[in-house]
């Protein structure tokens, strides 16, 4: 799945320590979700809309089943 | 958090506790062949629990610090990192094991083949119904 966390995050001008201080989650796992590692759960899809103040589907990207499986 | 970090204390103290006495025993009182192994695995327990102590006290009179470790313990991805690694690290042991213990039959080892198999058996079982649980959790 891809998503535009990256330039939002950058639109925001903050850094990843401080989303993830603000998502409650590690730096890493902000680091994941940028470079699309790793596929958040529904509730930090939803925190992440919320702090974006975005619709879920204008930040990440569904992609189909073949792009999901290395998730 | 800080609930679950003074649990930890607590734990740890008890843990402190018990390889003290294991050491006072060793030293005062027993007088067998296990008197080394007694005492090192109190000296063992007694380093580890001490250091999780201080550690704790540390953490939980840090209000930084105590964020940190909660973000770093309940961080979805650390979780799924590590339910993963749990599932693969079971998978593997269940294979080594089934391999191990046909490799031993064909040597004509039962006994040790029969441990094996056992623990396989009692591991399959546990997982059995710790999935039955889940799936009733779930």
């Amino acid at each position: 799945m891809k998503n535009n966390l990256e330039i939002l995050r950058k639109e925001k001008n903050i850094s990843q320590e401080e989303l993830a201080l603000i998502l409650e989650v590690s730096r890493q796992t902000i680091s994941s979700l940028e470079n699309g590692r790793y596929c958040p759960s529904i509730l930090l899809a939803f925190k992440i809309s919320i702090y974006f103040n975005l619709p879920i589907e204008k930040i990440f990207i569904y992609e189909g089943e073949q792009n999901e499986k290395r998730n | 958090m800080k609930r679950e970090i003074k649990f930890r204390i607590v734990f740890s103290s008890i843990i402190f506790l018990i390889a003290l006495i294991c050491i006072i025993y060793s030293f005062a009182f027993y007088q067998g062949e296990s008197r080394e192994y007694i005492s090192g695995f109190g000296f063992g327990l007694l380093s580890v629990s001490l250091f999780i102590i201080v550690k704790n006290i540390i953490i939980i009179n840090n209000p930084k610090k105590l964020k940190k470790i909660e973000i770093e313990e309940k961080d979805e991805r650390n979780l799924k990192i590590m339910c993963n690694s749990y599932a693969l690290a079971f998978r593997i042991t269940l294979l080594i094991e089934a391999f191990s213990c046909i490799i031993i039959t064909l040597l004509n080892m039962k006994d040790i083949s029969m441990a094996i198999a056992s623990l396989l058996s009692i591991q399959l079982f546990i997982y059995l119904i710790t999935y039955l649980i889940m799936s009733k959790k779930i």
